[in-house]
């Protein structure tokens, strides 16, 4: 799955402006955004439901929108689940497994309504499930025809922690074990950090952030290093040793613990033995990693406060 | 099975669920059929009366329920977004709209035929004998009724599909107004001196011919980016 230059512009309001990311099979991508950055207009043009303007969203190497074939390799699940509230949870999937042309159908809803804790309300109606349900419901439906590609957004809106640990593990499962490849939409940091491989961050119509998981949060805005001081007395001498040294940047110093920014390839090691030559005895010295929250706001600015 | 007969399938299946549109449907055609029998009895006309009735009348429920049964079919699932996810199948938009058009169709034109079926119960010849239709009549209802009620429904969905909901709602308000017209029209211009003949029942048919091609024409401009774009 890939997109290059993509653009789409809506009554001359620019929406997605040289959009450019790749999923490799298997992995499970992340794509973070506050509301109205474009990523449901990415996501519909990955689908074919929209036309790009500019640029190509291609799956499979094709443009799903021209290959009904390529649609049927493809689980959706988006918003509103895609469910029917008069049919029961056992009829909505009978439905979607015969459009997907699923074979051995009636088993396969079962090991679905199984696998999704649902095989006591097979026969009632959908209408009648809480949210939490239908989406469990919505993405069974979505693993149905055992898609080799998963477009998900916001999988566990409206479920509770045990419902999202749930499709946590189904979500790594799924990716790991068969190999499908996912594209999650989310505005769940924490488990975007958990299960997604890669992410990017989109934010007014341009990506902002577009890495391994990994790799941005150990490296983006530098190393994060936290000392604690023997004595907390030491801490306006440290602060002095720190301000002479040219590759500390941000230090901050609070109850005799300082927490400081490296750049890019600099040696923590390095400022701790500066810090024990000048006699500052140092309890403990920790590498911390920046949370996707933190690299998050970075991306898309501080009044973006929401994802 | 014919993706657009799984559809279909599912359209009726779902409508024979929603409990509020089979009852207001039903009250609909039992409500008409009560309300036109009389005139068969009263107005001396008999056959003719009889036959100009289940002509005219019946088509014009089975459009009214094909518009309740499209609002429960297109304009909900466009509100509550499932259309969506039924873009992103294997179906085309257009399979998609001829198998909503064709379950639609098969419950509007089974509850026209109720209808049809109570007006010729509630009439009675002027010796107080049940009076039945003449062949004409019947093959119209077989035949032409169908074809009216897809192109009624096809339209229909069709606007329901591409259009914005402050658009739809206008449409809707405008079928409803020309719907109750046409009923209290058709009641209004029965003649006992004219007939159903072989012609009329054949012009009819080729009528519902072109209004079917028409909309299947029509049909072409259906385009997913449109209908995505147009959900609330």
């Amino acid at each position: 799955m890939e997109t290059s230059s993509l653009g789409k512009a809506f009554g001359g309001r620019t929406v997605l402006d040289g959009v450019s990311f790749g999923v490799k099979k298997g992995e499970v991508f992340g794509f973070l955004g506050p509301n109205g950055a474009g990523k449901t207009t990415t996501l519909r043009l990955l689908l074919g439901l929209l036309e790009p303007d500019d640029g190509e969203a291609l799956v499979f190497g094709d443009r799903l929108a021209d290959r009904d074939d390529l649609r049927r390799r493809v689980g959706v699940l988006l918003e509103g689940n895609g469910l029917f509230d008069q049919l029961s949870a056992r009829e909505n999937l009978d439905y979607y497994g015969r459009l997907y042309g699923v074979p051995d159908l009636a088993q396969r809803i079962s090991d679905i309504l199984v696998l999704t804790g649902l095989e006591e309300r097979a026969g009632s109606a959908v209408g009648t499930f809480s949210t939490g349900m239908k989406r469990k419901l919505g993405l069974g439906r979505a693993l149905l025809h055992e898609p080799e590609i998963l477009f998900l957004d916001e999988p566990s809106s409206g479920l509770d922690p045990e419902a999202q640990r749930m499709v946590r593990e189904l979500i790594i499962e799924v990716s790991r074990h068969e190999s499908v490849t996912v594209f999650l939409n989310s505005h769940n940091l924490d488990e975007v950090q958990r299960v997604c491989d890669t992410v990017a961050i989109l934010d007014r119509g341009r990506i902002r952030a577009y890495d391994r998981v990994a790799a941005l949060v150990e490296n983006r805005g530098g190393v994060h290093f936290t000392l604690t001081l023997a004595d907390a007395g030491d801490a306006s001498r440290a602060e002095g040793i720190l301000a002479a040294m040219e590759e500390v940047r941000d230090y901050r110093i609070a109850d005799g613990v300082i927490t400081t920014v490296l750049p890019e390839g600099a040696a923590p090691a390095e400022v701790l033995a500066r810090l024990v030559r000048e006699g500052i005895l140092i309890e403990e010295a920790r590498k911390t990693r920046r949370s996707l929250e933190e690299i998050y706001l970075d991306a898309v600015g501080p009044t973006e406060g929401s994802a | 099975m014919n993706p657009m007969l799984t559809v279909a399938r599912k359209e009726i299946a779902q409508l024979l669920h929603s409990r509020m549109s089979m009852l207001s449907t039903a009250f609909l055609a039992i409500f008409f059929a009560f309300t036109a029998a009389p005139a068969v009895t009263m107005d001396g006309g008999g056959l003719a009366i009889l036959d100009q009735l289940l002509f005219s009348m019946v088509p014009v429920i089975g459009l009214f329920a094909g518009y309740i049964f499209a609002s429960q079919i297109f304009l909900r699932e466009k509100q509550q977004g499932v259309i969506e996810t039924l873009l992103c199948t294997p179906l085309t938009v257009r399979q998609l709209w001829a198998g909503k058009v064709l379950g639609v169709t098969l419950l509007a034109w089974a509850m026209a035929m109720g209808a049809a079926i109570l007006i010729v119960g509630f009439s009675r010849g002027s010796d107080g004998v049940l009076l039945l239709p003449s062949a004409p009549v019947i093959v119209h209802l077989a035949v032409a009724v169908p074809l009216f009620i897809v192109a009624g429904t096809g339209l229909l969905g069709l606007a329901q599909f591409i259009l914005g909901m402050h658009q739809i709602q206008i449409v809707n308000v405008a079928v409803i107004f020309v719907l109750i017209f046409l009923l209290t029209l058709t009641q209004q211009l029965v003649n006992p001196e004219a007939g159903i003949t072989w012609p009329v029942a054949g012009a009819s048919f080729l009528a519902g011919h072109a209004a079917l091609g028409g909309v299947w024409a029509a049909g072409r401009c259906l385009n997913t980016e449109r209908i995505v774009t147009s959900l609330p």
